[in-house]
């Protein structure tokens, strides 16, 4: 009983809390708009596959013909132009030519990509998406290197002939500006969550009313469970409302699995809001508690790839990088949104609800002490 | 049974004794004044007493039962008023006072009433869906005395529940305490205003760093000052007034120099107002006006320690 009114007693002072609001509510529907829309050159996939046209023989009986046929579908509708051809060698020679960004062989083993130097960057990025495509199946780069004087130098690359799990890509193979923001701005604002659980613990310090608590019949645990829950409740409420919003009305994309996004979601929640509470135990001063937080979040986000998207950075930082809950969930949402990839969401999930499980004992620990709250 | 009783509790914060082996015991239907100078120790007790605080030595018991074995019960009995206003400010009046109900376990059809049964006492029924940030000072005071109220506690505390307000909001504080104790409430009140102590409270002990000094009904304790008379001195300037030499006449024990009044106590058996006045007019300062005190609460302090209640 008195967990709930300490419930519902939080609620109503985040409900009532209009800069709090603003900045759980608000403000990452602006980053989201802002950012989608500013950035959205970068993320254009229509210029990228633009004049892409690729040369193509495909008797229709080999092994790895459908998952051609599929990938042809798809890229047909990214833009990219397909042309048949009967013969291996005029395929080439197209290559060299450069009449066309190269030339895909589907063959008894496989799947081969010929590509020059000119087109290097588009056919890298069909071969991308047809290695992404038929990761399933062995595909085999070929490169041809032409060098206007020399004979061209054929290259096999079988590293691409990994086992690796399917990941067939659905409608929208790629994000657009406004998706790829709308997940880590999401995800990001979800981190200020911690400022929730600072607040349920720090305001009743200031406000002097923790004496009061303590006097009443109340135990402390269950003064520190209704504001968690408080907290966790109320946050839960405003990233289901960015995301509903962001996904009906700024019709960004989330994938066919939206139960599975707010879990992930939900567990980072908990972890953020927990983080706050464990802080606003552990540091006595209101000036050390926002001096750490407005240090640990940034370092969360940009590990989390928050600000840029790490796959470029090298390995130390891709290794640190999984220390971050953020990147945990950032990643894993997209694998879930863009590759219905569902492998890494327990570990997403347990990793995030293990950490608020490390951030609310030290609360538990802290609160029994007679100062703790006064 | 005593509603409370304190036996030789001490308390220390690190090093520094804040409560030294006090004993209080407070009867059913008192309203017990506890009177000290500010850091004297006055809200550790009562912070001890309502189990927010814990202890070194001694022993707290509330009806009966010893508020560290059964903590439950004692607090449910208790209503706190807080020396620092501890009322949210974005909750109303109305849902300030429901709160702390529930977290004593009101519920229904009743919390309602009793809730606004509280603010009604307090004379806040019209401001009951009214946020404090609005509120005066006073209105505050009252809104913090209502949330202490709803559960209808056996015992009321409070500490310096007059601090910093209106003459207008502490007389309506000062009436509603004696309301609540006519309907049957046992109440503890520090302050540090000894006027307040007089008019309200049925006994009273007097705290200093951490000691009861003095304990009794008023009469008691003016009965330890009978002996001595106050004369309070206007001049039209105090500079040539010496309290040294004040301090010299035989039978005055104390010298105070305020504004341009020279309060001056004396021990009763010696009759030396003839020698103060000679001293006066021998130094060439003109009198304009003398006044003959009886001696309050103030001198009781002042006898005992030899220092002013307030400065
Ligand atoms: N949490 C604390 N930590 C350390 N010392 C404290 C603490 N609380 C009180 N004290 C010290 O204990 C002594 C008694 O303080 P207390 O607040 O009980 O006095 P008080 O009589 O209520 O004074 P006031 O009239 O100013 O409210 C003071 O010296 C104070 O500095
Ligand atoms: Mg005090």
């Amino acid at each position: 009983m008195a967990v709930f009114s300490i419930f519902t007693k939080e609620l109503k002072h985040n409900t009532r809390n209009l800069k709090g609001m603003i900045l759980m509510v608000l403000f990452p529907i602006i980053l989201i708009v802002v950012l989608g829309t500013a950035l959205s050159g970068m993320f254009d996939r229509s210029s990228e596959f633009k004049d892409i046209r690729v040369l193509y023989k495909d008797p229709g009986d080999k092994p790895l013909s459908q998952a051609f046929a599929e990938f042809r579908k798809h890229g047909t509708e990214m833009g990219i132009t397909f042309t048949k051809t009967e013969s291996s060698e005029q395929g080439v020679e197209n290559i060299k030519n450069r009449r066309y960004t190269c030339f895909v062989n589907v063959s008894d083993e496989g799947l081969e990509l010929t590509k020059t130097d000119w087109s290097a960057l588009k056919a890298n990025l069909v071969e991308a998406v047809l290695k992404t495509f038929v990761e399933r199946y062995k595909t085999v780069a070929v490169v041809a290197q032409v060098n206007p004087q020399a004979v061209p130098q054929m290259i096999k690359n079988s590293q691409a002939g990994d086992f690796v799990q399917v990941s067939s890509l659905g409608e929208k193979p790629r994000p657009r500006a406004m998706d790829y923001y709308a997940i880590t701005m999401l995800t990001l604002i979800t981190l200020y969550s911690s400022l929730t659980g600072v607040y349920a613990i720090r305001n009743e310090k200031t406000l002097k009313t923790a004496g009061r608590l303590l006097c009443a019949p109340v135990g402390r645990y269950e003064l520190l469970l209704g504001k968690a829950l408080g907290a966790l409740f109320i946050t839960l409420i405003q990233v289901l409302v960015v995301l509903l919003f962001s996904k009906y009305l700024l019709k960004t994309y989330w994938g066919e699995h939206l139960g599975t996004i707010f879990l992930l979601v939900s567990a980072e929640v908990v972890m953020a809001v927990s983080l706050g509470i464990g802080v606003a135990f552990l540091l006595r001063s209101e000036a050390a508690i926002s001096g750490v937080l407005n240090m640990v979040i940034p370092i969360l986000v940009f590990f989390g790839g928050g600000y840029i998207p790490l796959d470029g950075f090298n390995k130390t930082v891709l290794l640190i990088a999984n220390a971050s809950p953020l990147r945990w969930i950032n990643t894993t949402l997209m694998a879930v949104i863009y590759a219905n990839d569902f492998s890494s969401v327990a570990a997403a999930i347990g990793f995030n609800l293990g950490l608020g499980a490390v951030f609310l004992s030290i609360a538990a620990y802290a609160i029994r002490r007679e100062g703790a709250l006064l | 049974m005593p509603v409370a009783k304190i036996e030789n509790l001490v308390k220390k914060f690190g090093d520094a004794v804040a409560v030294d082996n006090v004993s209080l015991q407070i009867e059913q239907g008192e309203i017990f004044g506890i009177l000290g100078p500010n850091g004297a120790g006055k809200s550790t007790i009562i912070n001890v007493i309502c189990g927010l605080l814990s202890f070194d030595a001694g022993k707290v018991e509330i009806l009966g039962r010893e508020i560290k074995r059964d903590p439950v019960y004692c607090k449910r009995n208790i209503g706190i008023v807080p020396q620092d206003i501890a009322i949210y400010e974005d909750l109303s009046a109305f849902e300030n006072v429901k709160f702390f109900a529930t977290l004593y376990g009101l519920r229904g059809m009743g919390l309602k009433e009793r809730v606004e049964e509280a603010l009604d006492f307090v004379g806040l029924k019209d401001k009951a869906h009214s946020y404090p940030k609005a509120f005066s000072g006073g209105m505050k005071r009252r809104l913090n005395i209502a949330c202490a109220l709803a559960h209808r506690p056996k015992l009321i505390i409070m500490d310096e529940p007059t601090v910093g307000i209106d003459p207008q909001s502490r007389n309506h504080i000062l009436r509603s305490v004696k309301k609540l104790n006519e309907l049957g409430c046992t109440i503890i009140y520090t302050s540090h205003y000894m006027e307040e102590v007089e008019e309200i409270c049925s006994k009273i002990a007097i705290i200093d760093h951490g000691k009861v000094i003095a304990e009794g009904t008023k009469d008691e304790l003016k009965a330890i000052v009978m002996n001595t008379n106050g004369v309070w001195i206007t001049v039209d300037s105090v500079h040539q007034v010496s309290a040294e030499r004040l301090k010299e006449i035989k039978g005055v024990v104390h010298v105070e120099i305020k504004d341009n009044t020279v309060k001056i106590t004396s021990s009763a058996d010696i009759n030396n107002l003839d020698k103060i006045i000679l001293y006066f007019t021998g130094n060439g300062i003109p009198l304009k006006n003398i006044e003959s005190k009886a001696p309050d609460l103030e001198t009781v302090f002042l006898t005992l320690t030899g220092r002013k209640l307030r400065d």
